[in-house]
C-alpha cells in the first residue's frame, strides 16, 4: 500500500520538476528575458496584462521558446515512453524505439521530401507514412517467420531498419550539395531548432492517441514480460494487447522523428533510469518514464542551443551521454535491470 | 469440478497426442500425472486452460463448456502454475501476486485496493507474507514457486493445474511446498500437478493418474496403482515397489541397484 504511495509521489515530485524546469529554460537563452516579464508575456495571453516588455520579447518568448520547449517535452517524453514499452512488449531490455526501425525509416520519409523540395508540413507526412510502413512490414514478416514472435519483431526490425538506412544514404549521395544534403544531414542529427506552433500541434494528436493507449494497457503489458501462455491463462490476450502496444509506441516515435529527426538513446536509457526510480510495474513505469525523458531532453536542448554560439545537434549530446550509458548497462547485466 | 470427457489432441498428421482422455476431479481432490516425457501431459494441461483449441471432445467445468468461455471467465475458474517464472524484469513478489488478480480488476488502471488485499490475503495463505517488498528474482526457488502459488490464488480459481512444481527444487523446498499445496487440497481447492517422481505422487496426492502415449492407463488411488508393473510400463524400468512405515509410504526401487547390491555380497 505505502510502496505504490511512494512511487505516485515521486511522479508527482518529477511532474513539479518538469513544470519548474520547463519555466526556467524559458528564461535562458542567447536574448534575456526577466522572469517577472516572462511570466506577464504568459499571463497576457489568457487575461489583459499592462505591456511592460518589448514587442522583441514576446515574440522570442511565444514564437520561438514555447514551440521549442513543449516540443522537447513532448518528445522526450514520447521517445521514453515508447522505449519502455517496447522493452516490455520484447522482453528486452536492450529494445529501443530504433529497435524496429521505426526512428530510421521516419528518417528516410523525411529525406527523400527534403530531396523532392516538399513542404515542411508534408515532410512530417512522409516521415510518419514512411515509419507507419516500415512498421507493417516488421510486423508481417514477423508473423509469416517461424518460431518466436517477439524474437523475429526484433530481428525483422534490424533487418528493415538497416535497409532504409541504405536508403537515406543513396539520397544523401544523390542530394545536392549546395541546399538538400545540408538540409537532410542536419535534420537526421536531430534538432529542435526553428519549430512552429503549428508544428507542434500537428504532432500532438497522434502524440495524446499514443501516450493514452500506453497508460491504458500499462498494467496489461506486466503480463507480457512473463511467459505468453502463462499470461493467456489469467485472461490476457497476448497477441492483441502486443499489436496494440507496438502501434501505440510507434505512432509516438514518429510523431517525434517527424518533428525533431533522430534523436537517438533516450528510449533506451530513460527507461532504466525510470526503472532505477520507480520500479518495473508499467503503470508507475511509463508516466515516468515520460516525465524523465521529458526533463532529459529539456535539459539536453537547453544546453545544446547554449552551450556555443552556433547550435549542437540534439543527437550528438544524446549519444554523448547514452553511449557511455549503453557500455554500463552491458557490464553490469545482471537480473536486477 | 472439472470434468474432461473423451478428449483427443493431434498436431497436424501426426500421431494422436492425446487419445480419448476421460475423467473428472472433484473439489479437494490431489491429482498426480504421471508419465513419461511426450505421454501428453503438457498438451493435456494446455487443453484444459483453454490455450489450444483445435481439440475434440469436451471440457466442462462445474459444467459449463470452456468453449463457451471467454479467456477472462476461464482464468477465473483454472490457474496455472509453471515450473519456473522467468522475466526479464525483476517485479517485487507483490507486483507478482498482483499479476493473477487480473481477471478480476475492472479499473482500467489494473488491480485497485479489492485486487490488493486480495493478493495480501493469498501471501498470508501460504504464510510468505513478509517476502511481500522483496523482488522475485532474489528470493528462494521454493519461496519463488510459493509465490506463483499465491498468484494463482489470487486468480481466485478453484482448479489449480501445476506443472512439475517440484521439479527444480532441493529436498527442503520440496517439502515445502507440497506442504503448501496439501493445504490447499484441505481448503478445498481441486489440485492437478504433473510430476516425475511416482514416490512423490504416492505421498501427497489422493488420485493417481498415469498418461502414456496420450492414453490414461491407470487412474485411481496411488496405493493401487502405484506397482511394479506401471512403472515398467511408463519408463521401461524394473522397479520394485516396497512399503515403510506400515504402508503409509511407498517407494520404487529400481531393479538394477538391487542386483548390484547382491553381486557386492
Amino acid at each position: 500500500m505505502n510502496n505504490s504511495r511512494v512511487k505516485v509521489l515521486k511522479i508527482t515530485a518529477c511532474a513539479i520538476c518538469l513544470v519548474i524546469s520547463a519555466l526556467v529554460s524559458l528564461m535562458i537563452g542567447r536574448y534575456e528575458i526577466s522572469f517577472a516579464d516572462a511570466c506577464r508575456i504568459l499571463l497576457s495571453c489568457l487575461v489583459p496584462v499592462e505591456k511592460t516588455w518589448t514587442d522583441l520579447a514576446q515574440n522570442m518568448l511565444l514564437l520561438v521558446r514555447v514551440p521549442r520547449i513543449t516540443s522537447a517535452i513532448l518528445v522526450g517524453a514520447a521517445l521514453s515512453a515508447a522505449g519502455a514499452s517496447y522493452q516490455c512488449i520484447f522482453r528486452n531490455p536492450m529494445a529501443a524505439p530504433d529497435i524496429l526501425g521505426a526512428s530510421t525509416s521516419a528518417g528516410f520519409g523525411a529525406a527523400l521530401a527534403i530531396l523532392l523540395h516538399l513542404s515542411s508540413g508534408t515532410i512530417m507526412i512522409w516521415a510518419f507514412l514512411a515509419s507507419i510502413g516500415c512498421i507493417i512490414l516488421v510486423l508481417s514478416i514477423a508473423r509469416a517467420g517461424k518460431g518466436s514472435e517477439a524474437l523475429n519483431l526484433i530481428l525483422a526490425g534490424i533487418m528493415i531498419s538497416s535497409l532504409f538506412q541504405a536508403g537515406t544514404s543513396y539520397l544523401k549521395l544523390i542530394a545536392d550539395p549546395n541546399n538538400t544534403l545540408p538540409e537532410i544531414t542536419y535534420w537526421l542529427m536531430g534538432s529542435l531548432s526553428g519549430i512552429t506552433m503549428k508544428e507542434v500541434g500537428f504532432v500532438c494528436l497522434p502524440m495524446f492517441a499514443g501516450f493514452a493507449v500506453l497508460i491504458f494497457l500499462s498494467w496489461k503489458m506486466n503480463l507480457l514480460t512473463i511467459d505468453d501462455e502463462e499470461a493467456r491463462t489469467m485472461g490476457v490476450n497476448t497477441r492483441l494487447i502486443r499489436i496494440a502496444v507496438v502501434i501505440a509506441s510507434t505512432l509516438l516515435t514518429a510523431a517525434s522523428v517527424s518533428v525533431s529527426g533522430i534523436i537517438g538513446w533516450i528510449g533506451l536509457v530513460i527507461p532504466h533510469i525510470g526503472r532505477r526510480f520507480v520500479g518495473n510495474d508499467c503503470r508507475f513505469l511509463i508516466p515516468a518514464s515520460a516525465l524523465l525523458g521529458a526533463m532529459f531532453l529539456l535539459l539536453v536542448d537547453d544546453l545544446a542551443r547554449n552551450l556555443y554560439s552556433t547550435e549542437l545537434p540534439l543527437g550528438i549530446i544524446t549519444a554523448l551521454i547514452g553511449a557511455p550509458f549503453f557500455i554500463y548497462l552491458m557490464l553490469r547485466r545482471g537480473n536486477t535491470i | 469440478m472439472i470434468e474432461v470427457r473423451n478428449l483427443s489432441f493431434q498436431y497436424s498428421r501426426e500421431t494422436k497426442v492425446l487419445d480419448g482422455i476421460s475423467f473428472s476431479a472433484e473439489e479437494g481432490q490431489f491429482i498426480s500425472l504421471l508419465g513419461p516425457n511426450g505421454a501428453g501431459k503438457s498438451t493435456l494441461m494446455k487443453c484444459m486452460l483453454g490455450l489450444m483449441r483445435s481439440y475434440s471432445g469436451e471440457i466442462l467445468i462445474d459444467g459449463i463448456n470452456i468453449r463457451t468461455l471467454t479467456p477472462r471467465a476461464l482464468a477465473k475458474k483454472i490457474a496455472y502454475i509453471p515450473q519456473s517464472a522467468d522475466s526479464v524484469f525483476n517485479y517485487t513478489v507483490e507486483e507478482v501476486v498482483l499479476m493473477g488478480t487480473t481477471p478480476h480488476a475492472s479499473g482500467i488502471l489494473g488491480p485497485g485496493k479489492k485486487e490488493k488485499a486480495a493478493a495480501g490475503e493469498a501471501l498470508q495463505n501460504l504464510g510468505i507474507r513478509k517476502l511481500q517488498d522483496r523482488s522475485f528474482m532474489n528470493i528462494s526457488g521454493g519461496e519463488r514457486q510459493l509465490v506463483l502459488i499465491a498468484r494463482a490464488l489470487a486468480q481466485k480459481a478453484d482448479i489449480l493445474l501445476m506443472d512439475e512444481p517440484t521439479a527444480n527444487l532441493d529436498y527442503g523446498n520440496q517439502v515445502q511446498v507440497l506442504e503448501g499445496v496439501k493445504k490447499l487440497v484441505r481448503n478445498g481447492y481441486t489440485i492437478i500437478q504433473s510430476t516425475h517422481n511416482p514416490d512423490q505422487a504416492f505421498l501427497y496426492s489422493d488420485q493417481l493418474m498415469a498418461l502414456n502415449h496420450g492414453k490414461i492407463i491407470a487412474f485411481g488411488s496411488p496405493e493401487e496403482m502405484i506397482t511394479d508393473r506401471l512403472i515398467h510400463e511408463l519408463y521401461g524400468i524394473d522397479a520394485v515397489v516396497e512399503t515403510l512405515y506400515n504402508g503409509r509410504i511407498r517407494v520404487s526401487i529400481p531393479k538394477s541397484v538391487l542386483r548390484e547390491d547382491e553381486h557386492e555380497q
